[in-house]
Parts: C-alpha cells; sequence; structure tokens
C-alpha cells in the first residue's frame, strides 16, 4: 500500500501521465464531439494528398497507398468487423 | 454503399475498405488480433461476413494510416486521380456519398436498389456455448492498457488474447482494479475445455508497481466446454506512470474439432499506459445490460451487442445512417417511434418485437434461417409475404414456400423446421 504523501504527489503526475491518455479512448467524457473534432483537425484536408503509407492486401503483399489508388477516382472506408 | 459500388465501379471508380483495429472488441466475441497475418484473417471473415464486392485492404499493425486519416474508426475519403481529397466524411454516409458522386462524376441512370442486391452475407464465427460463466463486473468505466504480446515466447498462434482493463481511480490516484480477461480468439475456433486444468496466469511485477494477487488459477468449471473470458478482477497500485508488468499466462488450447488440446505457455508486457487504439468494450463498466451473458452467440443479448455495434460514433443511439445497408429495410421496424434513431430501449426491446424466434437459443437470428424468417413477419399476422423480407433472403424464402404461393405460412415453417437436421420444430 502506498503512503498518503506519496499518493498526493502521484496524483498531479498520473493527471499528466496516464489519466489525460484516458481521454482518448472511444466513449470518452466528451464522446463524439471529440472524436469529430479531432478528425477535423487532424485528418488530411480537402484538397491536401493522400498520406503515402504502407496498406496490405487480402494476401499480405505491401504497398503504398497512393499507388494503389492507380490515378483513378476512389472512395477509401474505414472499417472492420465490429 | 454496395448500391453506390455497383453504379460507380462501371463509371471508373475504385472503392476500398481498410480494415484497422477494432472499434468494438468483444462484439460477436471478436478479438483485436496481434500479427498481420492475424488481422488478415480478419479482413477474410470481413469477406465473408458482409459479402461486398468491395477490396479489402488492412492497415499496418501500428495503426498508421487510421491515425493519419484522423482516427475515426468509419469515416470515409473520396480521391481524385492526383490523390487529393476531394471530399472527406467523419462518419461513412452512404446517402451523402452518392450525392457527392452525382456531382463529380454525374448520375447513374437507373440507380441500383438495396433490394436488387443479393450479398452472399455470412454469419459471424460461431463459438462453443457462451454464458456459462459469470462476466466479473468492473467496479466502473474502465480503460485499456497497452498490451504486447511476446511473439517470441511460443511458436504457436495466441489462442486467448489478454485485455487489460483499470479503472478510473488507478489512472486518476495509482491505486485501483486491473480487469485481466483472456478471451478465445473465435478465428482460431477454440474453447475451453474444463475438463483440462483451468487457467494460471503469473505476473512479474518492478518494483514501485504493486498487483495483488500476483498469480491466480481460475475456477473449475461444471460444463465439460465453454467459450466465456476467463477474467481476474485484482488490485494494482503504482508510483510510477511510466512502468510496465511481465505476465504469463498457461491454459490449455483445444480446438472445436478435438483434434488437439494442448497447454500454452504465453507472455506479454502490459504497460501501465491506456491503449487509445483499444476500442469500446459494449455493456464494460455499466452492468453489461439486461442480456449480458446470456444465450451465446446467438442469444437476445448478441443480438443487442450486434446492433449497438452500428453505433459507430458512440454516442449511445443508432442512426438510420449508422445500419448495415443490408438492413435497412427492418430499421422502420426497428425504430418504434419513428425519430429516425434507436434508443437504447428500443435496442433492448428488439427481441422481443422482432419476432418468436428472434435471438433465442444457440443459434441465434442470423445464424438460424428460420428465426430469421419469422422475423420478417412486419405486421405479425405469422404469414410472411415475399414483399416482407430483403432481396437477399429470396433463395431460403423459396426452399420454404412449397407452394409457390409468394406466402410462408406457419404450417409451411414449421414443416421447414422439421425438415433441418438438429433443429426442433417450433
Amino acid at each position: 500500500m502506498l503512503q498518503p504523501r506519496t499518493t498526493s504527489l502521484l496524483a498531479l503526475a498520473f493527471s499528466l501521465g496516464l489519466a489525460t491518455t484516458a481521454a482518448a479512448q472511444p466513449g470518452g467524457a466528451d464522446g463524439r464531439g471529440r472524436l469529430i473534432r479531432n478528425f477535423e483537425a487532424s485528418a488530411p484536408a480537402v484538397g491536401e494528398l493522400m498520406p503515402n503509407l504502407a496498406v496490405y492486401d487480402r494476401d499480405g503483399q505491401e504497398s503504398r497507398l497512393p499507388a494503389l489508388l492507380n490515378s483513378r477516382f476512389a472512395v477509401l472506408i474505414l472499417g472492420c468487423l465490429t | 454503399m454496395e448500391t453506390i459500388e455497383r453504379d460507380y465501379t462501371p463509371e471508373g471508380v475504385q472503392f476500398f475498405y481498410l480494415y484497422k483495429q477494432l472499434a468494438h472488441p468483444e462484439l460477436d466475441h471478436y478479438v483485436d488480433p496481434y500479427t498481420l497475418e492475424e488481422r488478415l484473417m480478419h479482413v477474410e471473415q470481413a469477406e465473408r461476413q458482409l459479402g461486398s464486392r468491395i477490396p479489402w485492404i488492412a492497415d499496418a499493425m501500428t495503426n498508421e494510416l487510421k491515425h493519419a486519416l484522423g482516427d475515426m474508426p468509419n469515416s470515409e475519403f473520396i480521391i481524385d486521380p492526383d490523390g487529393r481529397i476531394l471530399e472527406r466524411r467523419a462518419w461513412s454516409d452512404p446517402t451523402a456519398l452518392r450525392e457527392d458522386l452525382e456531382r463529380l462524376i454525374g448520375p447513374v441512370e437507373n440507380p441500383t436498389r438495396v433490394s436488387d442486391l443479393d450479398l452472399p452475407s455470412e454469419p459471424p464465427v460461431a463459438t462453443v456455448v457462451k454464458g456459462i460463466v459469470p462476466r466479473v463486473t468492473p467496479p466502473g468505466r474502465m480503460m485499456t492498457l497497452k498490451v504486447e504480446p511476446d511473439l517470441d515466447s511460443t511458436q504457436l498462434p495466441f489462442y486467448t488474447k489478454l485485455r487489460a482493463d483499470v479503472d478510473r481511480e488507478f489512472l486518476r490516484n495509482g491505486e485501483g482494479k486491473l480487469l485481466l480477461g483472456f478471451h478465445i480468439d473465435p478465428l482460431y475456433h477454440m474453447h475451453w475445455n474444463n475438463l483440462a486444468p483451468p487457467l494460471t496466469y503469473e505476473v512479474t511485477a518492478p518494483d514501485g508497481v504493486g498487483i495483488t494477487p500476483t498469480s491466480a488459477t481460475f475456477a473449475e468449471i461444471e460444463e465439460p466446454a465453454d467459450a466465456d473470458p476467463r477474467e481476474f478482477l485484482v488490485d494494482i497500485s503504482t508510483d510510477d506512470p511510466a512502468a510496465s508488468f511481465d505476465l504469463s499466462v498457461t491454459y490449455y488450447a483445444c480446438d472445436d474439432d478435438n483434434t488437439f488440446c494442448i497447454p500454452v505457455t504465453q507472455s506479454y508486457a502490459v504497460s501501465l499506459q491506456v491503449d487509445p487504439d483499444a476500442g469500446r468494450v459494449f455493456g464494460a463498466g455499466r452492468g453489461g445490460g439486461r442480456f449480458a451473458g446470456r444465450g451465446g452467440r446467438g442469444g437476445p443479448g448478441a443480438m443487442i451487442e450486434r446492433i449497438r455495434g452500428w453505433d459507430a460514433n458512440d454516442d449511445g443511439l443508432v442512426a438510420r445512417s449508422e445500419v448495415p445497408e443490408q438492413m435497412l429495410d427492418r430499421f422502420d421496424r426497428m425504430d418504434e417511434n419513428g425519430d429516425g434513431v434507436l434508443e437504447a430501449d428500443e435496442i433492448e426491446s428488439l427481441p422481443a418485437r422482432m419476432g418468436p424466434g428472434a435471438g433465442r437459443g444457440g443459434r441465434g437470428m442470423r445464424g438460424d434461417p428460420i428465426a430469421r424468417l419469422r422475423s420478417f413477419d412486419a405486421n405479425g399476422d405469422g404469414r410472411i409475404t415475399r414483399e416482407e423480407i430483403p432481396a437477399q433472403a429470396g433463395g431460403m424464402f423459396d426452399r420454404v414456400d412449397a407452394n409457390g404461393d409468394d406466402v410462408i405460412t406457419a404450417d409451411e415453417l414449421d414443416a421447414m423446421a422439421g425438415r433441418m437436421p438438429g433443429r426442433p420444430g417450433r
């Protein structure tokens, strides 16, 4: 068991360390608004290039996203099983 | 989305689904993969479940692309031939997407309707019976810690996967509760063989991290087999928010085909940092809901979980725009008060409202074609007309409609039920 003095000092450390990251999980205190604000601030804006990052096809073959798009109009939707 | 793909692929538009980490782990019992190979297993399962023609691509295991695209679970982007973004949307919205493509590419002459589709979709992976072992009720809302499996510690897959959650007290003060949950990965088709020794974990924590107890063995279960998580609620304290601890777990890995049942020991490093990519488990920290832990994969709880899973924006409501396209034709029946969204009480009452077979028994509505057909009886008159069913159920309708009059009667349903192997009549 931690001593009371240590515990009080830890409160600040945790507010800066662990607790701030807690808001990063979905369903946090600010829920939908926070997610939307984060998206608007961090997703590439209209007119910007899609990021040049790796993606994998169903066989595990790696390619870069821009190369996959192949100079055609494309629609990309994020998803998963749940 | 499928109708849009049908209409705009011939116009030269490419469509991709990007598979990233699970938005709602445990829904349909899925758990996040540990390796790219496992993520690709998820992709294959998503292909089977959705029956879509749209190809899936997978994000890296670091979720780099999801992060770079704004970290939303179900966003969508329209990209021009130069690779620049023409439209972006935080939540995928097929109606708005079609309007965008009509403006950018041009309208199509005869737009495809949902009823024109015949998607060969499959139900989620079945597991052996669940609901045998009661779930642990956490002390409040829990946050998930970063877990790093030691992939070099074993040549075998991680048939069970650890989820380590802590309560808010721990995050605030460094003292609280830790919920260690060991979840069977349904993609490996495994179960707990309760005739074998139960799962045991052991923690090795550095100075400054206290976990009590440091080791434990799960209780003996009378049922010979089940697939419920093995959960331990333990005390945790630390004076170092950046610390981590090691955990090893030993269990018997037993496949559903009974071809092997072997002892496995695997290891993890658990960081005390919250994992922002861990997704949100439904029911965690809120008592699990009325149907929690009941009825296995196909029970009413599973039905409710699945519908809650459509709540892409986590606001507790399921809007029409969040409903999978193949289920849209049933939305109006689900939306009892007709306000365009499914509230919590409407979702909870769905098993009772959507027909006597809905969600009953081990196979559930999606897995039990007879129960599924009964659920289409919109007016509750005990007869199902062709107009009441979605197009993709047409094949089943034809098999049950013995006299071909486009109406399925209770007698025809009973007759089909009797013909199905292993399924009792009504």
